[in-house]
């Protein structure tokens, strides 16, 4: 990172970015009753097409018009025991989920936000068939605030725009063509966006945002947690450029690459422009240089070594005066990919171009004779597109429009982010047309007594969760799991109410952990009861190595008071004769250390396998009675 | 000080994009409608409320916004298209919401529906009619005339065929009412309703009317049927027999299922494909000229039996001087009997002063049966008339329409002889399979 810092001018460029990041919270979905958990098994199928419809201002929305001309069919999977008719889009939503709502509400006063009075639930059309409605549930709860980070120097502020509560869209499983599937599933999960002002100068300061966010975000111990449960999207642009934003960066540390990669292909497609600019003078001249007859040339390749291309029918376009451009540099790819981009978002599956063949078992002979037919000169090129006339001819005016675009250097874009932090164009940055009011979920009206209860209870930040745990004797190892762990409210509730702190670090970390994996349903283990059994082990009324077993009856059903009542009936008359032996057995101990001697037979009794559920205070009681008998003796 | 007092305070209407300091934030936006707190639709496209207190700097930046109506475009007919009118009576089929006053506008204009659903120009050359404007629960047997009449303008202007854009929730109503209304109608004329507001991409009312379209566009049928969804899927539409179907969910595309009966034909919107399953040559033609009768008789009443009715229910009808009655039995066709047959002799008590009754079964599926128990014979002994395997809904409205046109005595007689198919002389076994 420092090393291309180094390279690269930042401040000279006048790179601008700006986040907005997505966190899953792990509460009920927003506007559905159903569990919001993920499952691969899955038992029905169900097809729909959906449609553009016009906003309230009467406009149709770009981005919705471009993903309805690839007319595709959408293909919804699920389980039944998972998903209910409104994911199918077949009922209408249920009322907002208030644990979420307070999650966000707390989310936006750690970024000292300003929460609207009035949440309105909106509908943000989405034809890409992410969800069944064909749009997606969102509403705007805060605006404006500041996240701080400490970069090397000092400490800098970040402008928060919006803090945003939607719904995640259904998961996208597979893609063939013209059919894209998705699993339900995911579809309706709240999510928070919390998206920042272009503050952010360098791709170090990016890390560092995206970091503060999530750690601010799982401070209130309600987000889900793994792959996938934190997405993160990046607006780039530096001077001459244009806002580009790229999207789903799942790793913090591949946020810098992605900028620094869209920083490189926006100054290429700057210098791109200047060039294409010394060969056509007006944009007219280039977009008449695009502007040929697209020929049939699948004659040519009825014999080609090339498997994707035989058998199929081939459509060419020729490029006046364009040689050598397509293999133009941008970013890590040429021009012909971002050009590609264009025509795979049209519905095809790429292009071939002139400056990149013979290439791919396309030969030479195969080349000429498309120069020829297409009535190239040497310094014409030619796209070819493997699809049917319709298609082609879609993807043909996509290209076009963006070799046209490309005289004025960068298009402003939505991208996705790809494996090697490079990106690819996906579609038009979206307006605001993709908005309506969601009509069947009335108004949230947020009541001011509601927000400053929630202003007097936000979570403790990690300085101050580090500095208590380590007040109540947590290890090291402890405090660096539990302070932004889910548990890390619960776990000071309890110890508030008088647990054992490291009792109970270990039950919520450790053994819940344990019996998870056990495969024991630990979703059945109510709060309430945790606190009940790690006050009675506080108490001395359970013993703590009996607390994995008594959770495990407690997720059966078994009460608490049944488990600790179930230990009291055992006689005392049959714990005598055990801890009997053991006094027996260290006699010469009793003699040397007398009362002293207490501590190391006590170890002993507790690694009785048959006194396990005896309360220890008990125990201690009986073994100090018998070696007081012993000491007489 | 509330919003009305704070509008005119601060000169601010509707649609005016203001900019105001709120909390230390800038906000921009155009003013919505709202009750208590100042609603904005901002830059962002988002809508949300602000607290008027909190509101300093007010600034307007520009007056009204044009917000409303979607651009239309213009399609010029195809000659070699057949004409399909488009008739409105309300629901959300083709309706979109107002923005500026929540409140639902018809999009009955042709060039409207046309630039919602432009597929719909490939198939047929599209007319339009506005009929009224409204919420299918408040349909009435007025509305149910004026739909007949309108219809019947229409089949003189030699349209192809009709499609009645209805709500849902009474459509069946309204359909098995114009299949009553209309003796030997000569085109095709199909009630679509939606299930999902057409405001939304995912709307059930696209592929139902370009269905309706193709159906009316292509086949020689005559009478009235619905065109619905067949399933959740947006695969292919069931045209069913209005007097035969029923509304059995309250949120799904596939609401509407043929009762006692099979679909009439499946309709695919991909491939165009019409898929029959009844005889296509029973739909094709008519036994008679094209005849309006398209009176009613108000006073007919429906009423459910349950465990917990008494004689005081049925007396009412009495007392109001019901003419007709449609008794949703239990079971193959029971009421009470109660002590001392108190309850049959309320019911005859009924029948006495002039009220013609019928039963049908709360079942919804199967036959009604007046000999199989005693308790039924008692029923059919004093006149109930037992109207074998039609819905309630549609024997209250042919009851209705029967009274409006015909003598007393030519109703006891038609009531349960099939008349516009919503009776069937078997019960077939494909017609209650999940």
């Amino acid at each position: 990172m420092k090393k291309t810092e180094e390279k690269m001018d930042y401040s000279k460029l006048g790179l601008k970015c700006g986040l907005e990041v997505h966190q899953q919270l792990d509460t009920d979905k927003l506007f559905i009753r159903t569990p919001s958990t993920l499952t691969d098994e899955i038992n029905f199928t169900i097809e729909r097409k959906l449609r553009p419809v016009a906003s309230e201002m009467g406009e149709y929305d770009k981005t919705a018009l471009e993903e309805f001309k690839r007319g595709e069919t959408f293909f919804y999977s699920g389980n039944s025991a998972n998903i209910s008719l409104v994911e199918l889009d077949e009922e209408p939503p249920q009322p907002l989920d208030r644990e979420a709502l307070k999650t966000i509400l707390e989310v936006s006063a750690l970024c000292n936000s300003t929460t609207v009075s009035t949440i309105i639930p909106m509908r943000k059309t989405i034809l890409d068939g992410s969800n069944t409605s064909a749009f997606q549930r969102t509403c705007l709860v805060s605006i404006g605030g500041e996240i701080k980070i400490n970069t090397q120097k000092n400490e800098k502020k970040i402008r928060v725009q919006t803090i945003v509560l939607e719904e995640d869209s259904a998961r996208p499983i597979k893609k063939e063509e013209g059919k894209i599937f998705y699993n339900l599933d995911r579809l309706g999960i709240p999510l928070i966006e919390l998206a920042t002002e272009p503050d952010i100068t360098t791709p170090q300061e990016a890390i560092l945002t995206a970091k503060k966010i999530g750690e601010i975000m799982r401070l209130t111990c309600k987000t889900k947690r793994g792959k996938g449960t934190i997405r993160q999207d990046i607006n780039i642009s530096i001077n001459e450029g244009a806002r580009c934003e790229i999207k789903g960066c799942q790793e913090l540390e591949m946020i810098g690459t992605v900028i620094e990669k869209e920083v490189e292909r926006q100054l290429d497609l700057i210098k791109l422009a200047k060039e294409i600019k010394t060969k056509f003078v007006e944009k007219e001249e280039l977009k008449k240089a695009t502007n040929n007859e697209i020929k049939n040339v699948t004659k040519i390749f009825q014999n080609t070594e090339a498997k994707f291309i035989k058998g199929k029918e081939v459509y060419g376009l020729k490029l006046s005066k364009m040689k050598g451009l397509l293999g133009q540099k941008v970013g890590a790819k040429r021009f012909g990919s971002e050009l590609s981009a264009y025509a795979k978002a049209s519905g095809v599956s790429g292009i071939l171009h002139k400056d990149e063949l013979p290439n791919y078992g396309i030969s030479e002979k195969e080349v000429k004779e498309t120069t020829n037919i297409l009535e190239c000169k040497e310094e014409d090129n030619f796209v070819l597109i493997v699809t049917n006339e319709e298609k082609a001819k879609k993807a043909f005016d996509a290209i076009k429009n963006r070799i046209i675009l490309a005289y004025d250097g960068v298009v402003k874009e939505t991208r996705g982010a790809l494996e090697d932090a490079s990106s690819e164009y996906q579609r038009p940055i979206s307006g605001e047309t993709r908005m309506y009011p969601e009509t069947d979920i009335p108004y949230e009206k947020i009541d001011e007594k509601y927000l400053e209860q929630i202003k007097q209870n936000l979570p403790k930040s990690v300085k101050e969760r580090e500095e208590l745990y380590k007040k109540l004797g947590l290890s090291t190892n402890h405090i660096e799991e539990m302070k932004l762990n889910n548990y890390a409210r619960f776990f000071e509730e309890l110890v508030k109410k008088g647990t054992n702190p490291t009792v109970t670090a270990t039950t919520l970390l450790q053994t819940l952990t344990e019996l998870k994996r056990e495969n024991i349903d630990i979703e059945k283990i109510q709060k309430k009861e945790i606190e009940k059994l790690l006050i009675a082990e506080a108490k001395n009324k359970i013993n703590k190595s009996l607390i994995k077993k008594s959770l495990i009856e407690i997720s059966t059903g078994k009460s608490v008071e049944k488990i600790l009542s179930s230990q009291k009936t055992i006689n005392t008359k049959e714990i005598e004769p055990i801890i009997e032996k053991i006094v027996s057995k260290n006699e010469t101990l009793i003699k040397t250390r007398g009362l002293g001697a207490i501590g190391p037979l006590m170890s002993d009794v507790l690694k009785e396998k048959t006194l396990n559920t005896i309360d220890k205070k008990t125990l201690s009681e009986i073994l100090t009675k018998q070696i007081k008998e012993k000491m007489k003796k | 000080m509330d919003l009305k007092e704070f509008l005119k305070t601060n000169k601010l209407k509707e649609g005016q994009t203001i900019t105001f300091d709120y909390c230390g934030n800038s906000i921009e936006g155009i003013i919505i409608p709202s009750k208590t707190d100042l609603n904005l639709k901002l830059n962002s496209g988002y809508n949300a409320g602000f607290k008027l207190n909190k509101i300093k700097n007010i600034k307007i930046m520009s007056e009204n916004k044009n917000v409303g109506k979607a651009k239309t475009i213009q399609i010029t007919k195809n000659p070699k298209l057949p004409t399909v009118t488009i008739l409105h009576t309300g629901g959300t089929i083709a309706s979109r919401i107002d923005y500026t006053t929540g409140g639902v506008y018809a999009n009955f204009d042709t060039q409207d529906i046309l630039t919602m659903f432009p597929e719909l120009a490939k198939i047929a050359n599209i007319e339009s009619v506005f009929v009224s404007n409204m919420m299918s629960e408040d349909m009435s047997i007025d509305d149910f005339k004026k739909i007949a009449i309108v219809v019947s303008e229409q089949i003189k202007k030699e349209t192809k065929g009709i499609i009645i854009g209805h709500g849902t929730d009474t459509l069946g109503y309204s359909a098995a009412a114009l299949s009553f209304q209309l003796e030997n109608c000569p085109i095709p004329i199909l009630f679509v309703g939606s299930q999902r507001s057409s405001d939304r991409g995912s709307s059930d009312a696209g592929m139902n009317l370009i269905c309706a379209t193709e159906f009316v566009s292509k086949t020689n049928f005559k009478g009235i049927a619905v065109c619905m969804h067949n399933s959740t899927n947006d695969d292919d539409c069931a045209i069913l027999i209005p007097t035969k179907v029923k509304k059995m969910h309250t949120s799904r595309r596939d609401a509407f299922k043929p009762i006692n009966e099979t679909p009439i034909a499946l309709v695919n919107p991909k491939t165009k494909e019409i898929k029959w399953i009844k005889e296509k040559k029973e739909f094709e033609k008519t036994s008679g000229e094209f005849k309006l009768l398209n009176k009613f008789e108000k006073k007919v009443g429906l009423i459910k039996m349950h465990p917990l009715i008494t004689e005081k229910e049925i007396e009412f009808y009495k007392k109001e001087k019901y003419l007709g009655l449609i008794i949703e039995g239990t079971g193959l066709g029971h009421t009470p009997i109660r002590e001392n047959d108190s309850f049959i002799k309320t019911i005859k008590e009924l029948i006495d002063s002039g009220c013609v009754v019928g039963m049908t079964s709360q079942c919804i599926n199967g036959r009604v049966h007046p000999n199989v128990y005693t308790n039924l014979r008692k029923l059919s002994s004093i006149g109930v008339i037992y109207c074998e395997d039609m819905l309630s809904e549609t024997a209250l409205i042919k009851l209705s329409w029967l009274l409006g046109n015909y003598s007393k005595n030519e109703t006891k007689e038609m009531l349960s002889k099939n008349l516009r198919g919503e009776i069937t002389n078997f019960t077939k076994i494909n017609t209650f399979e999940y």
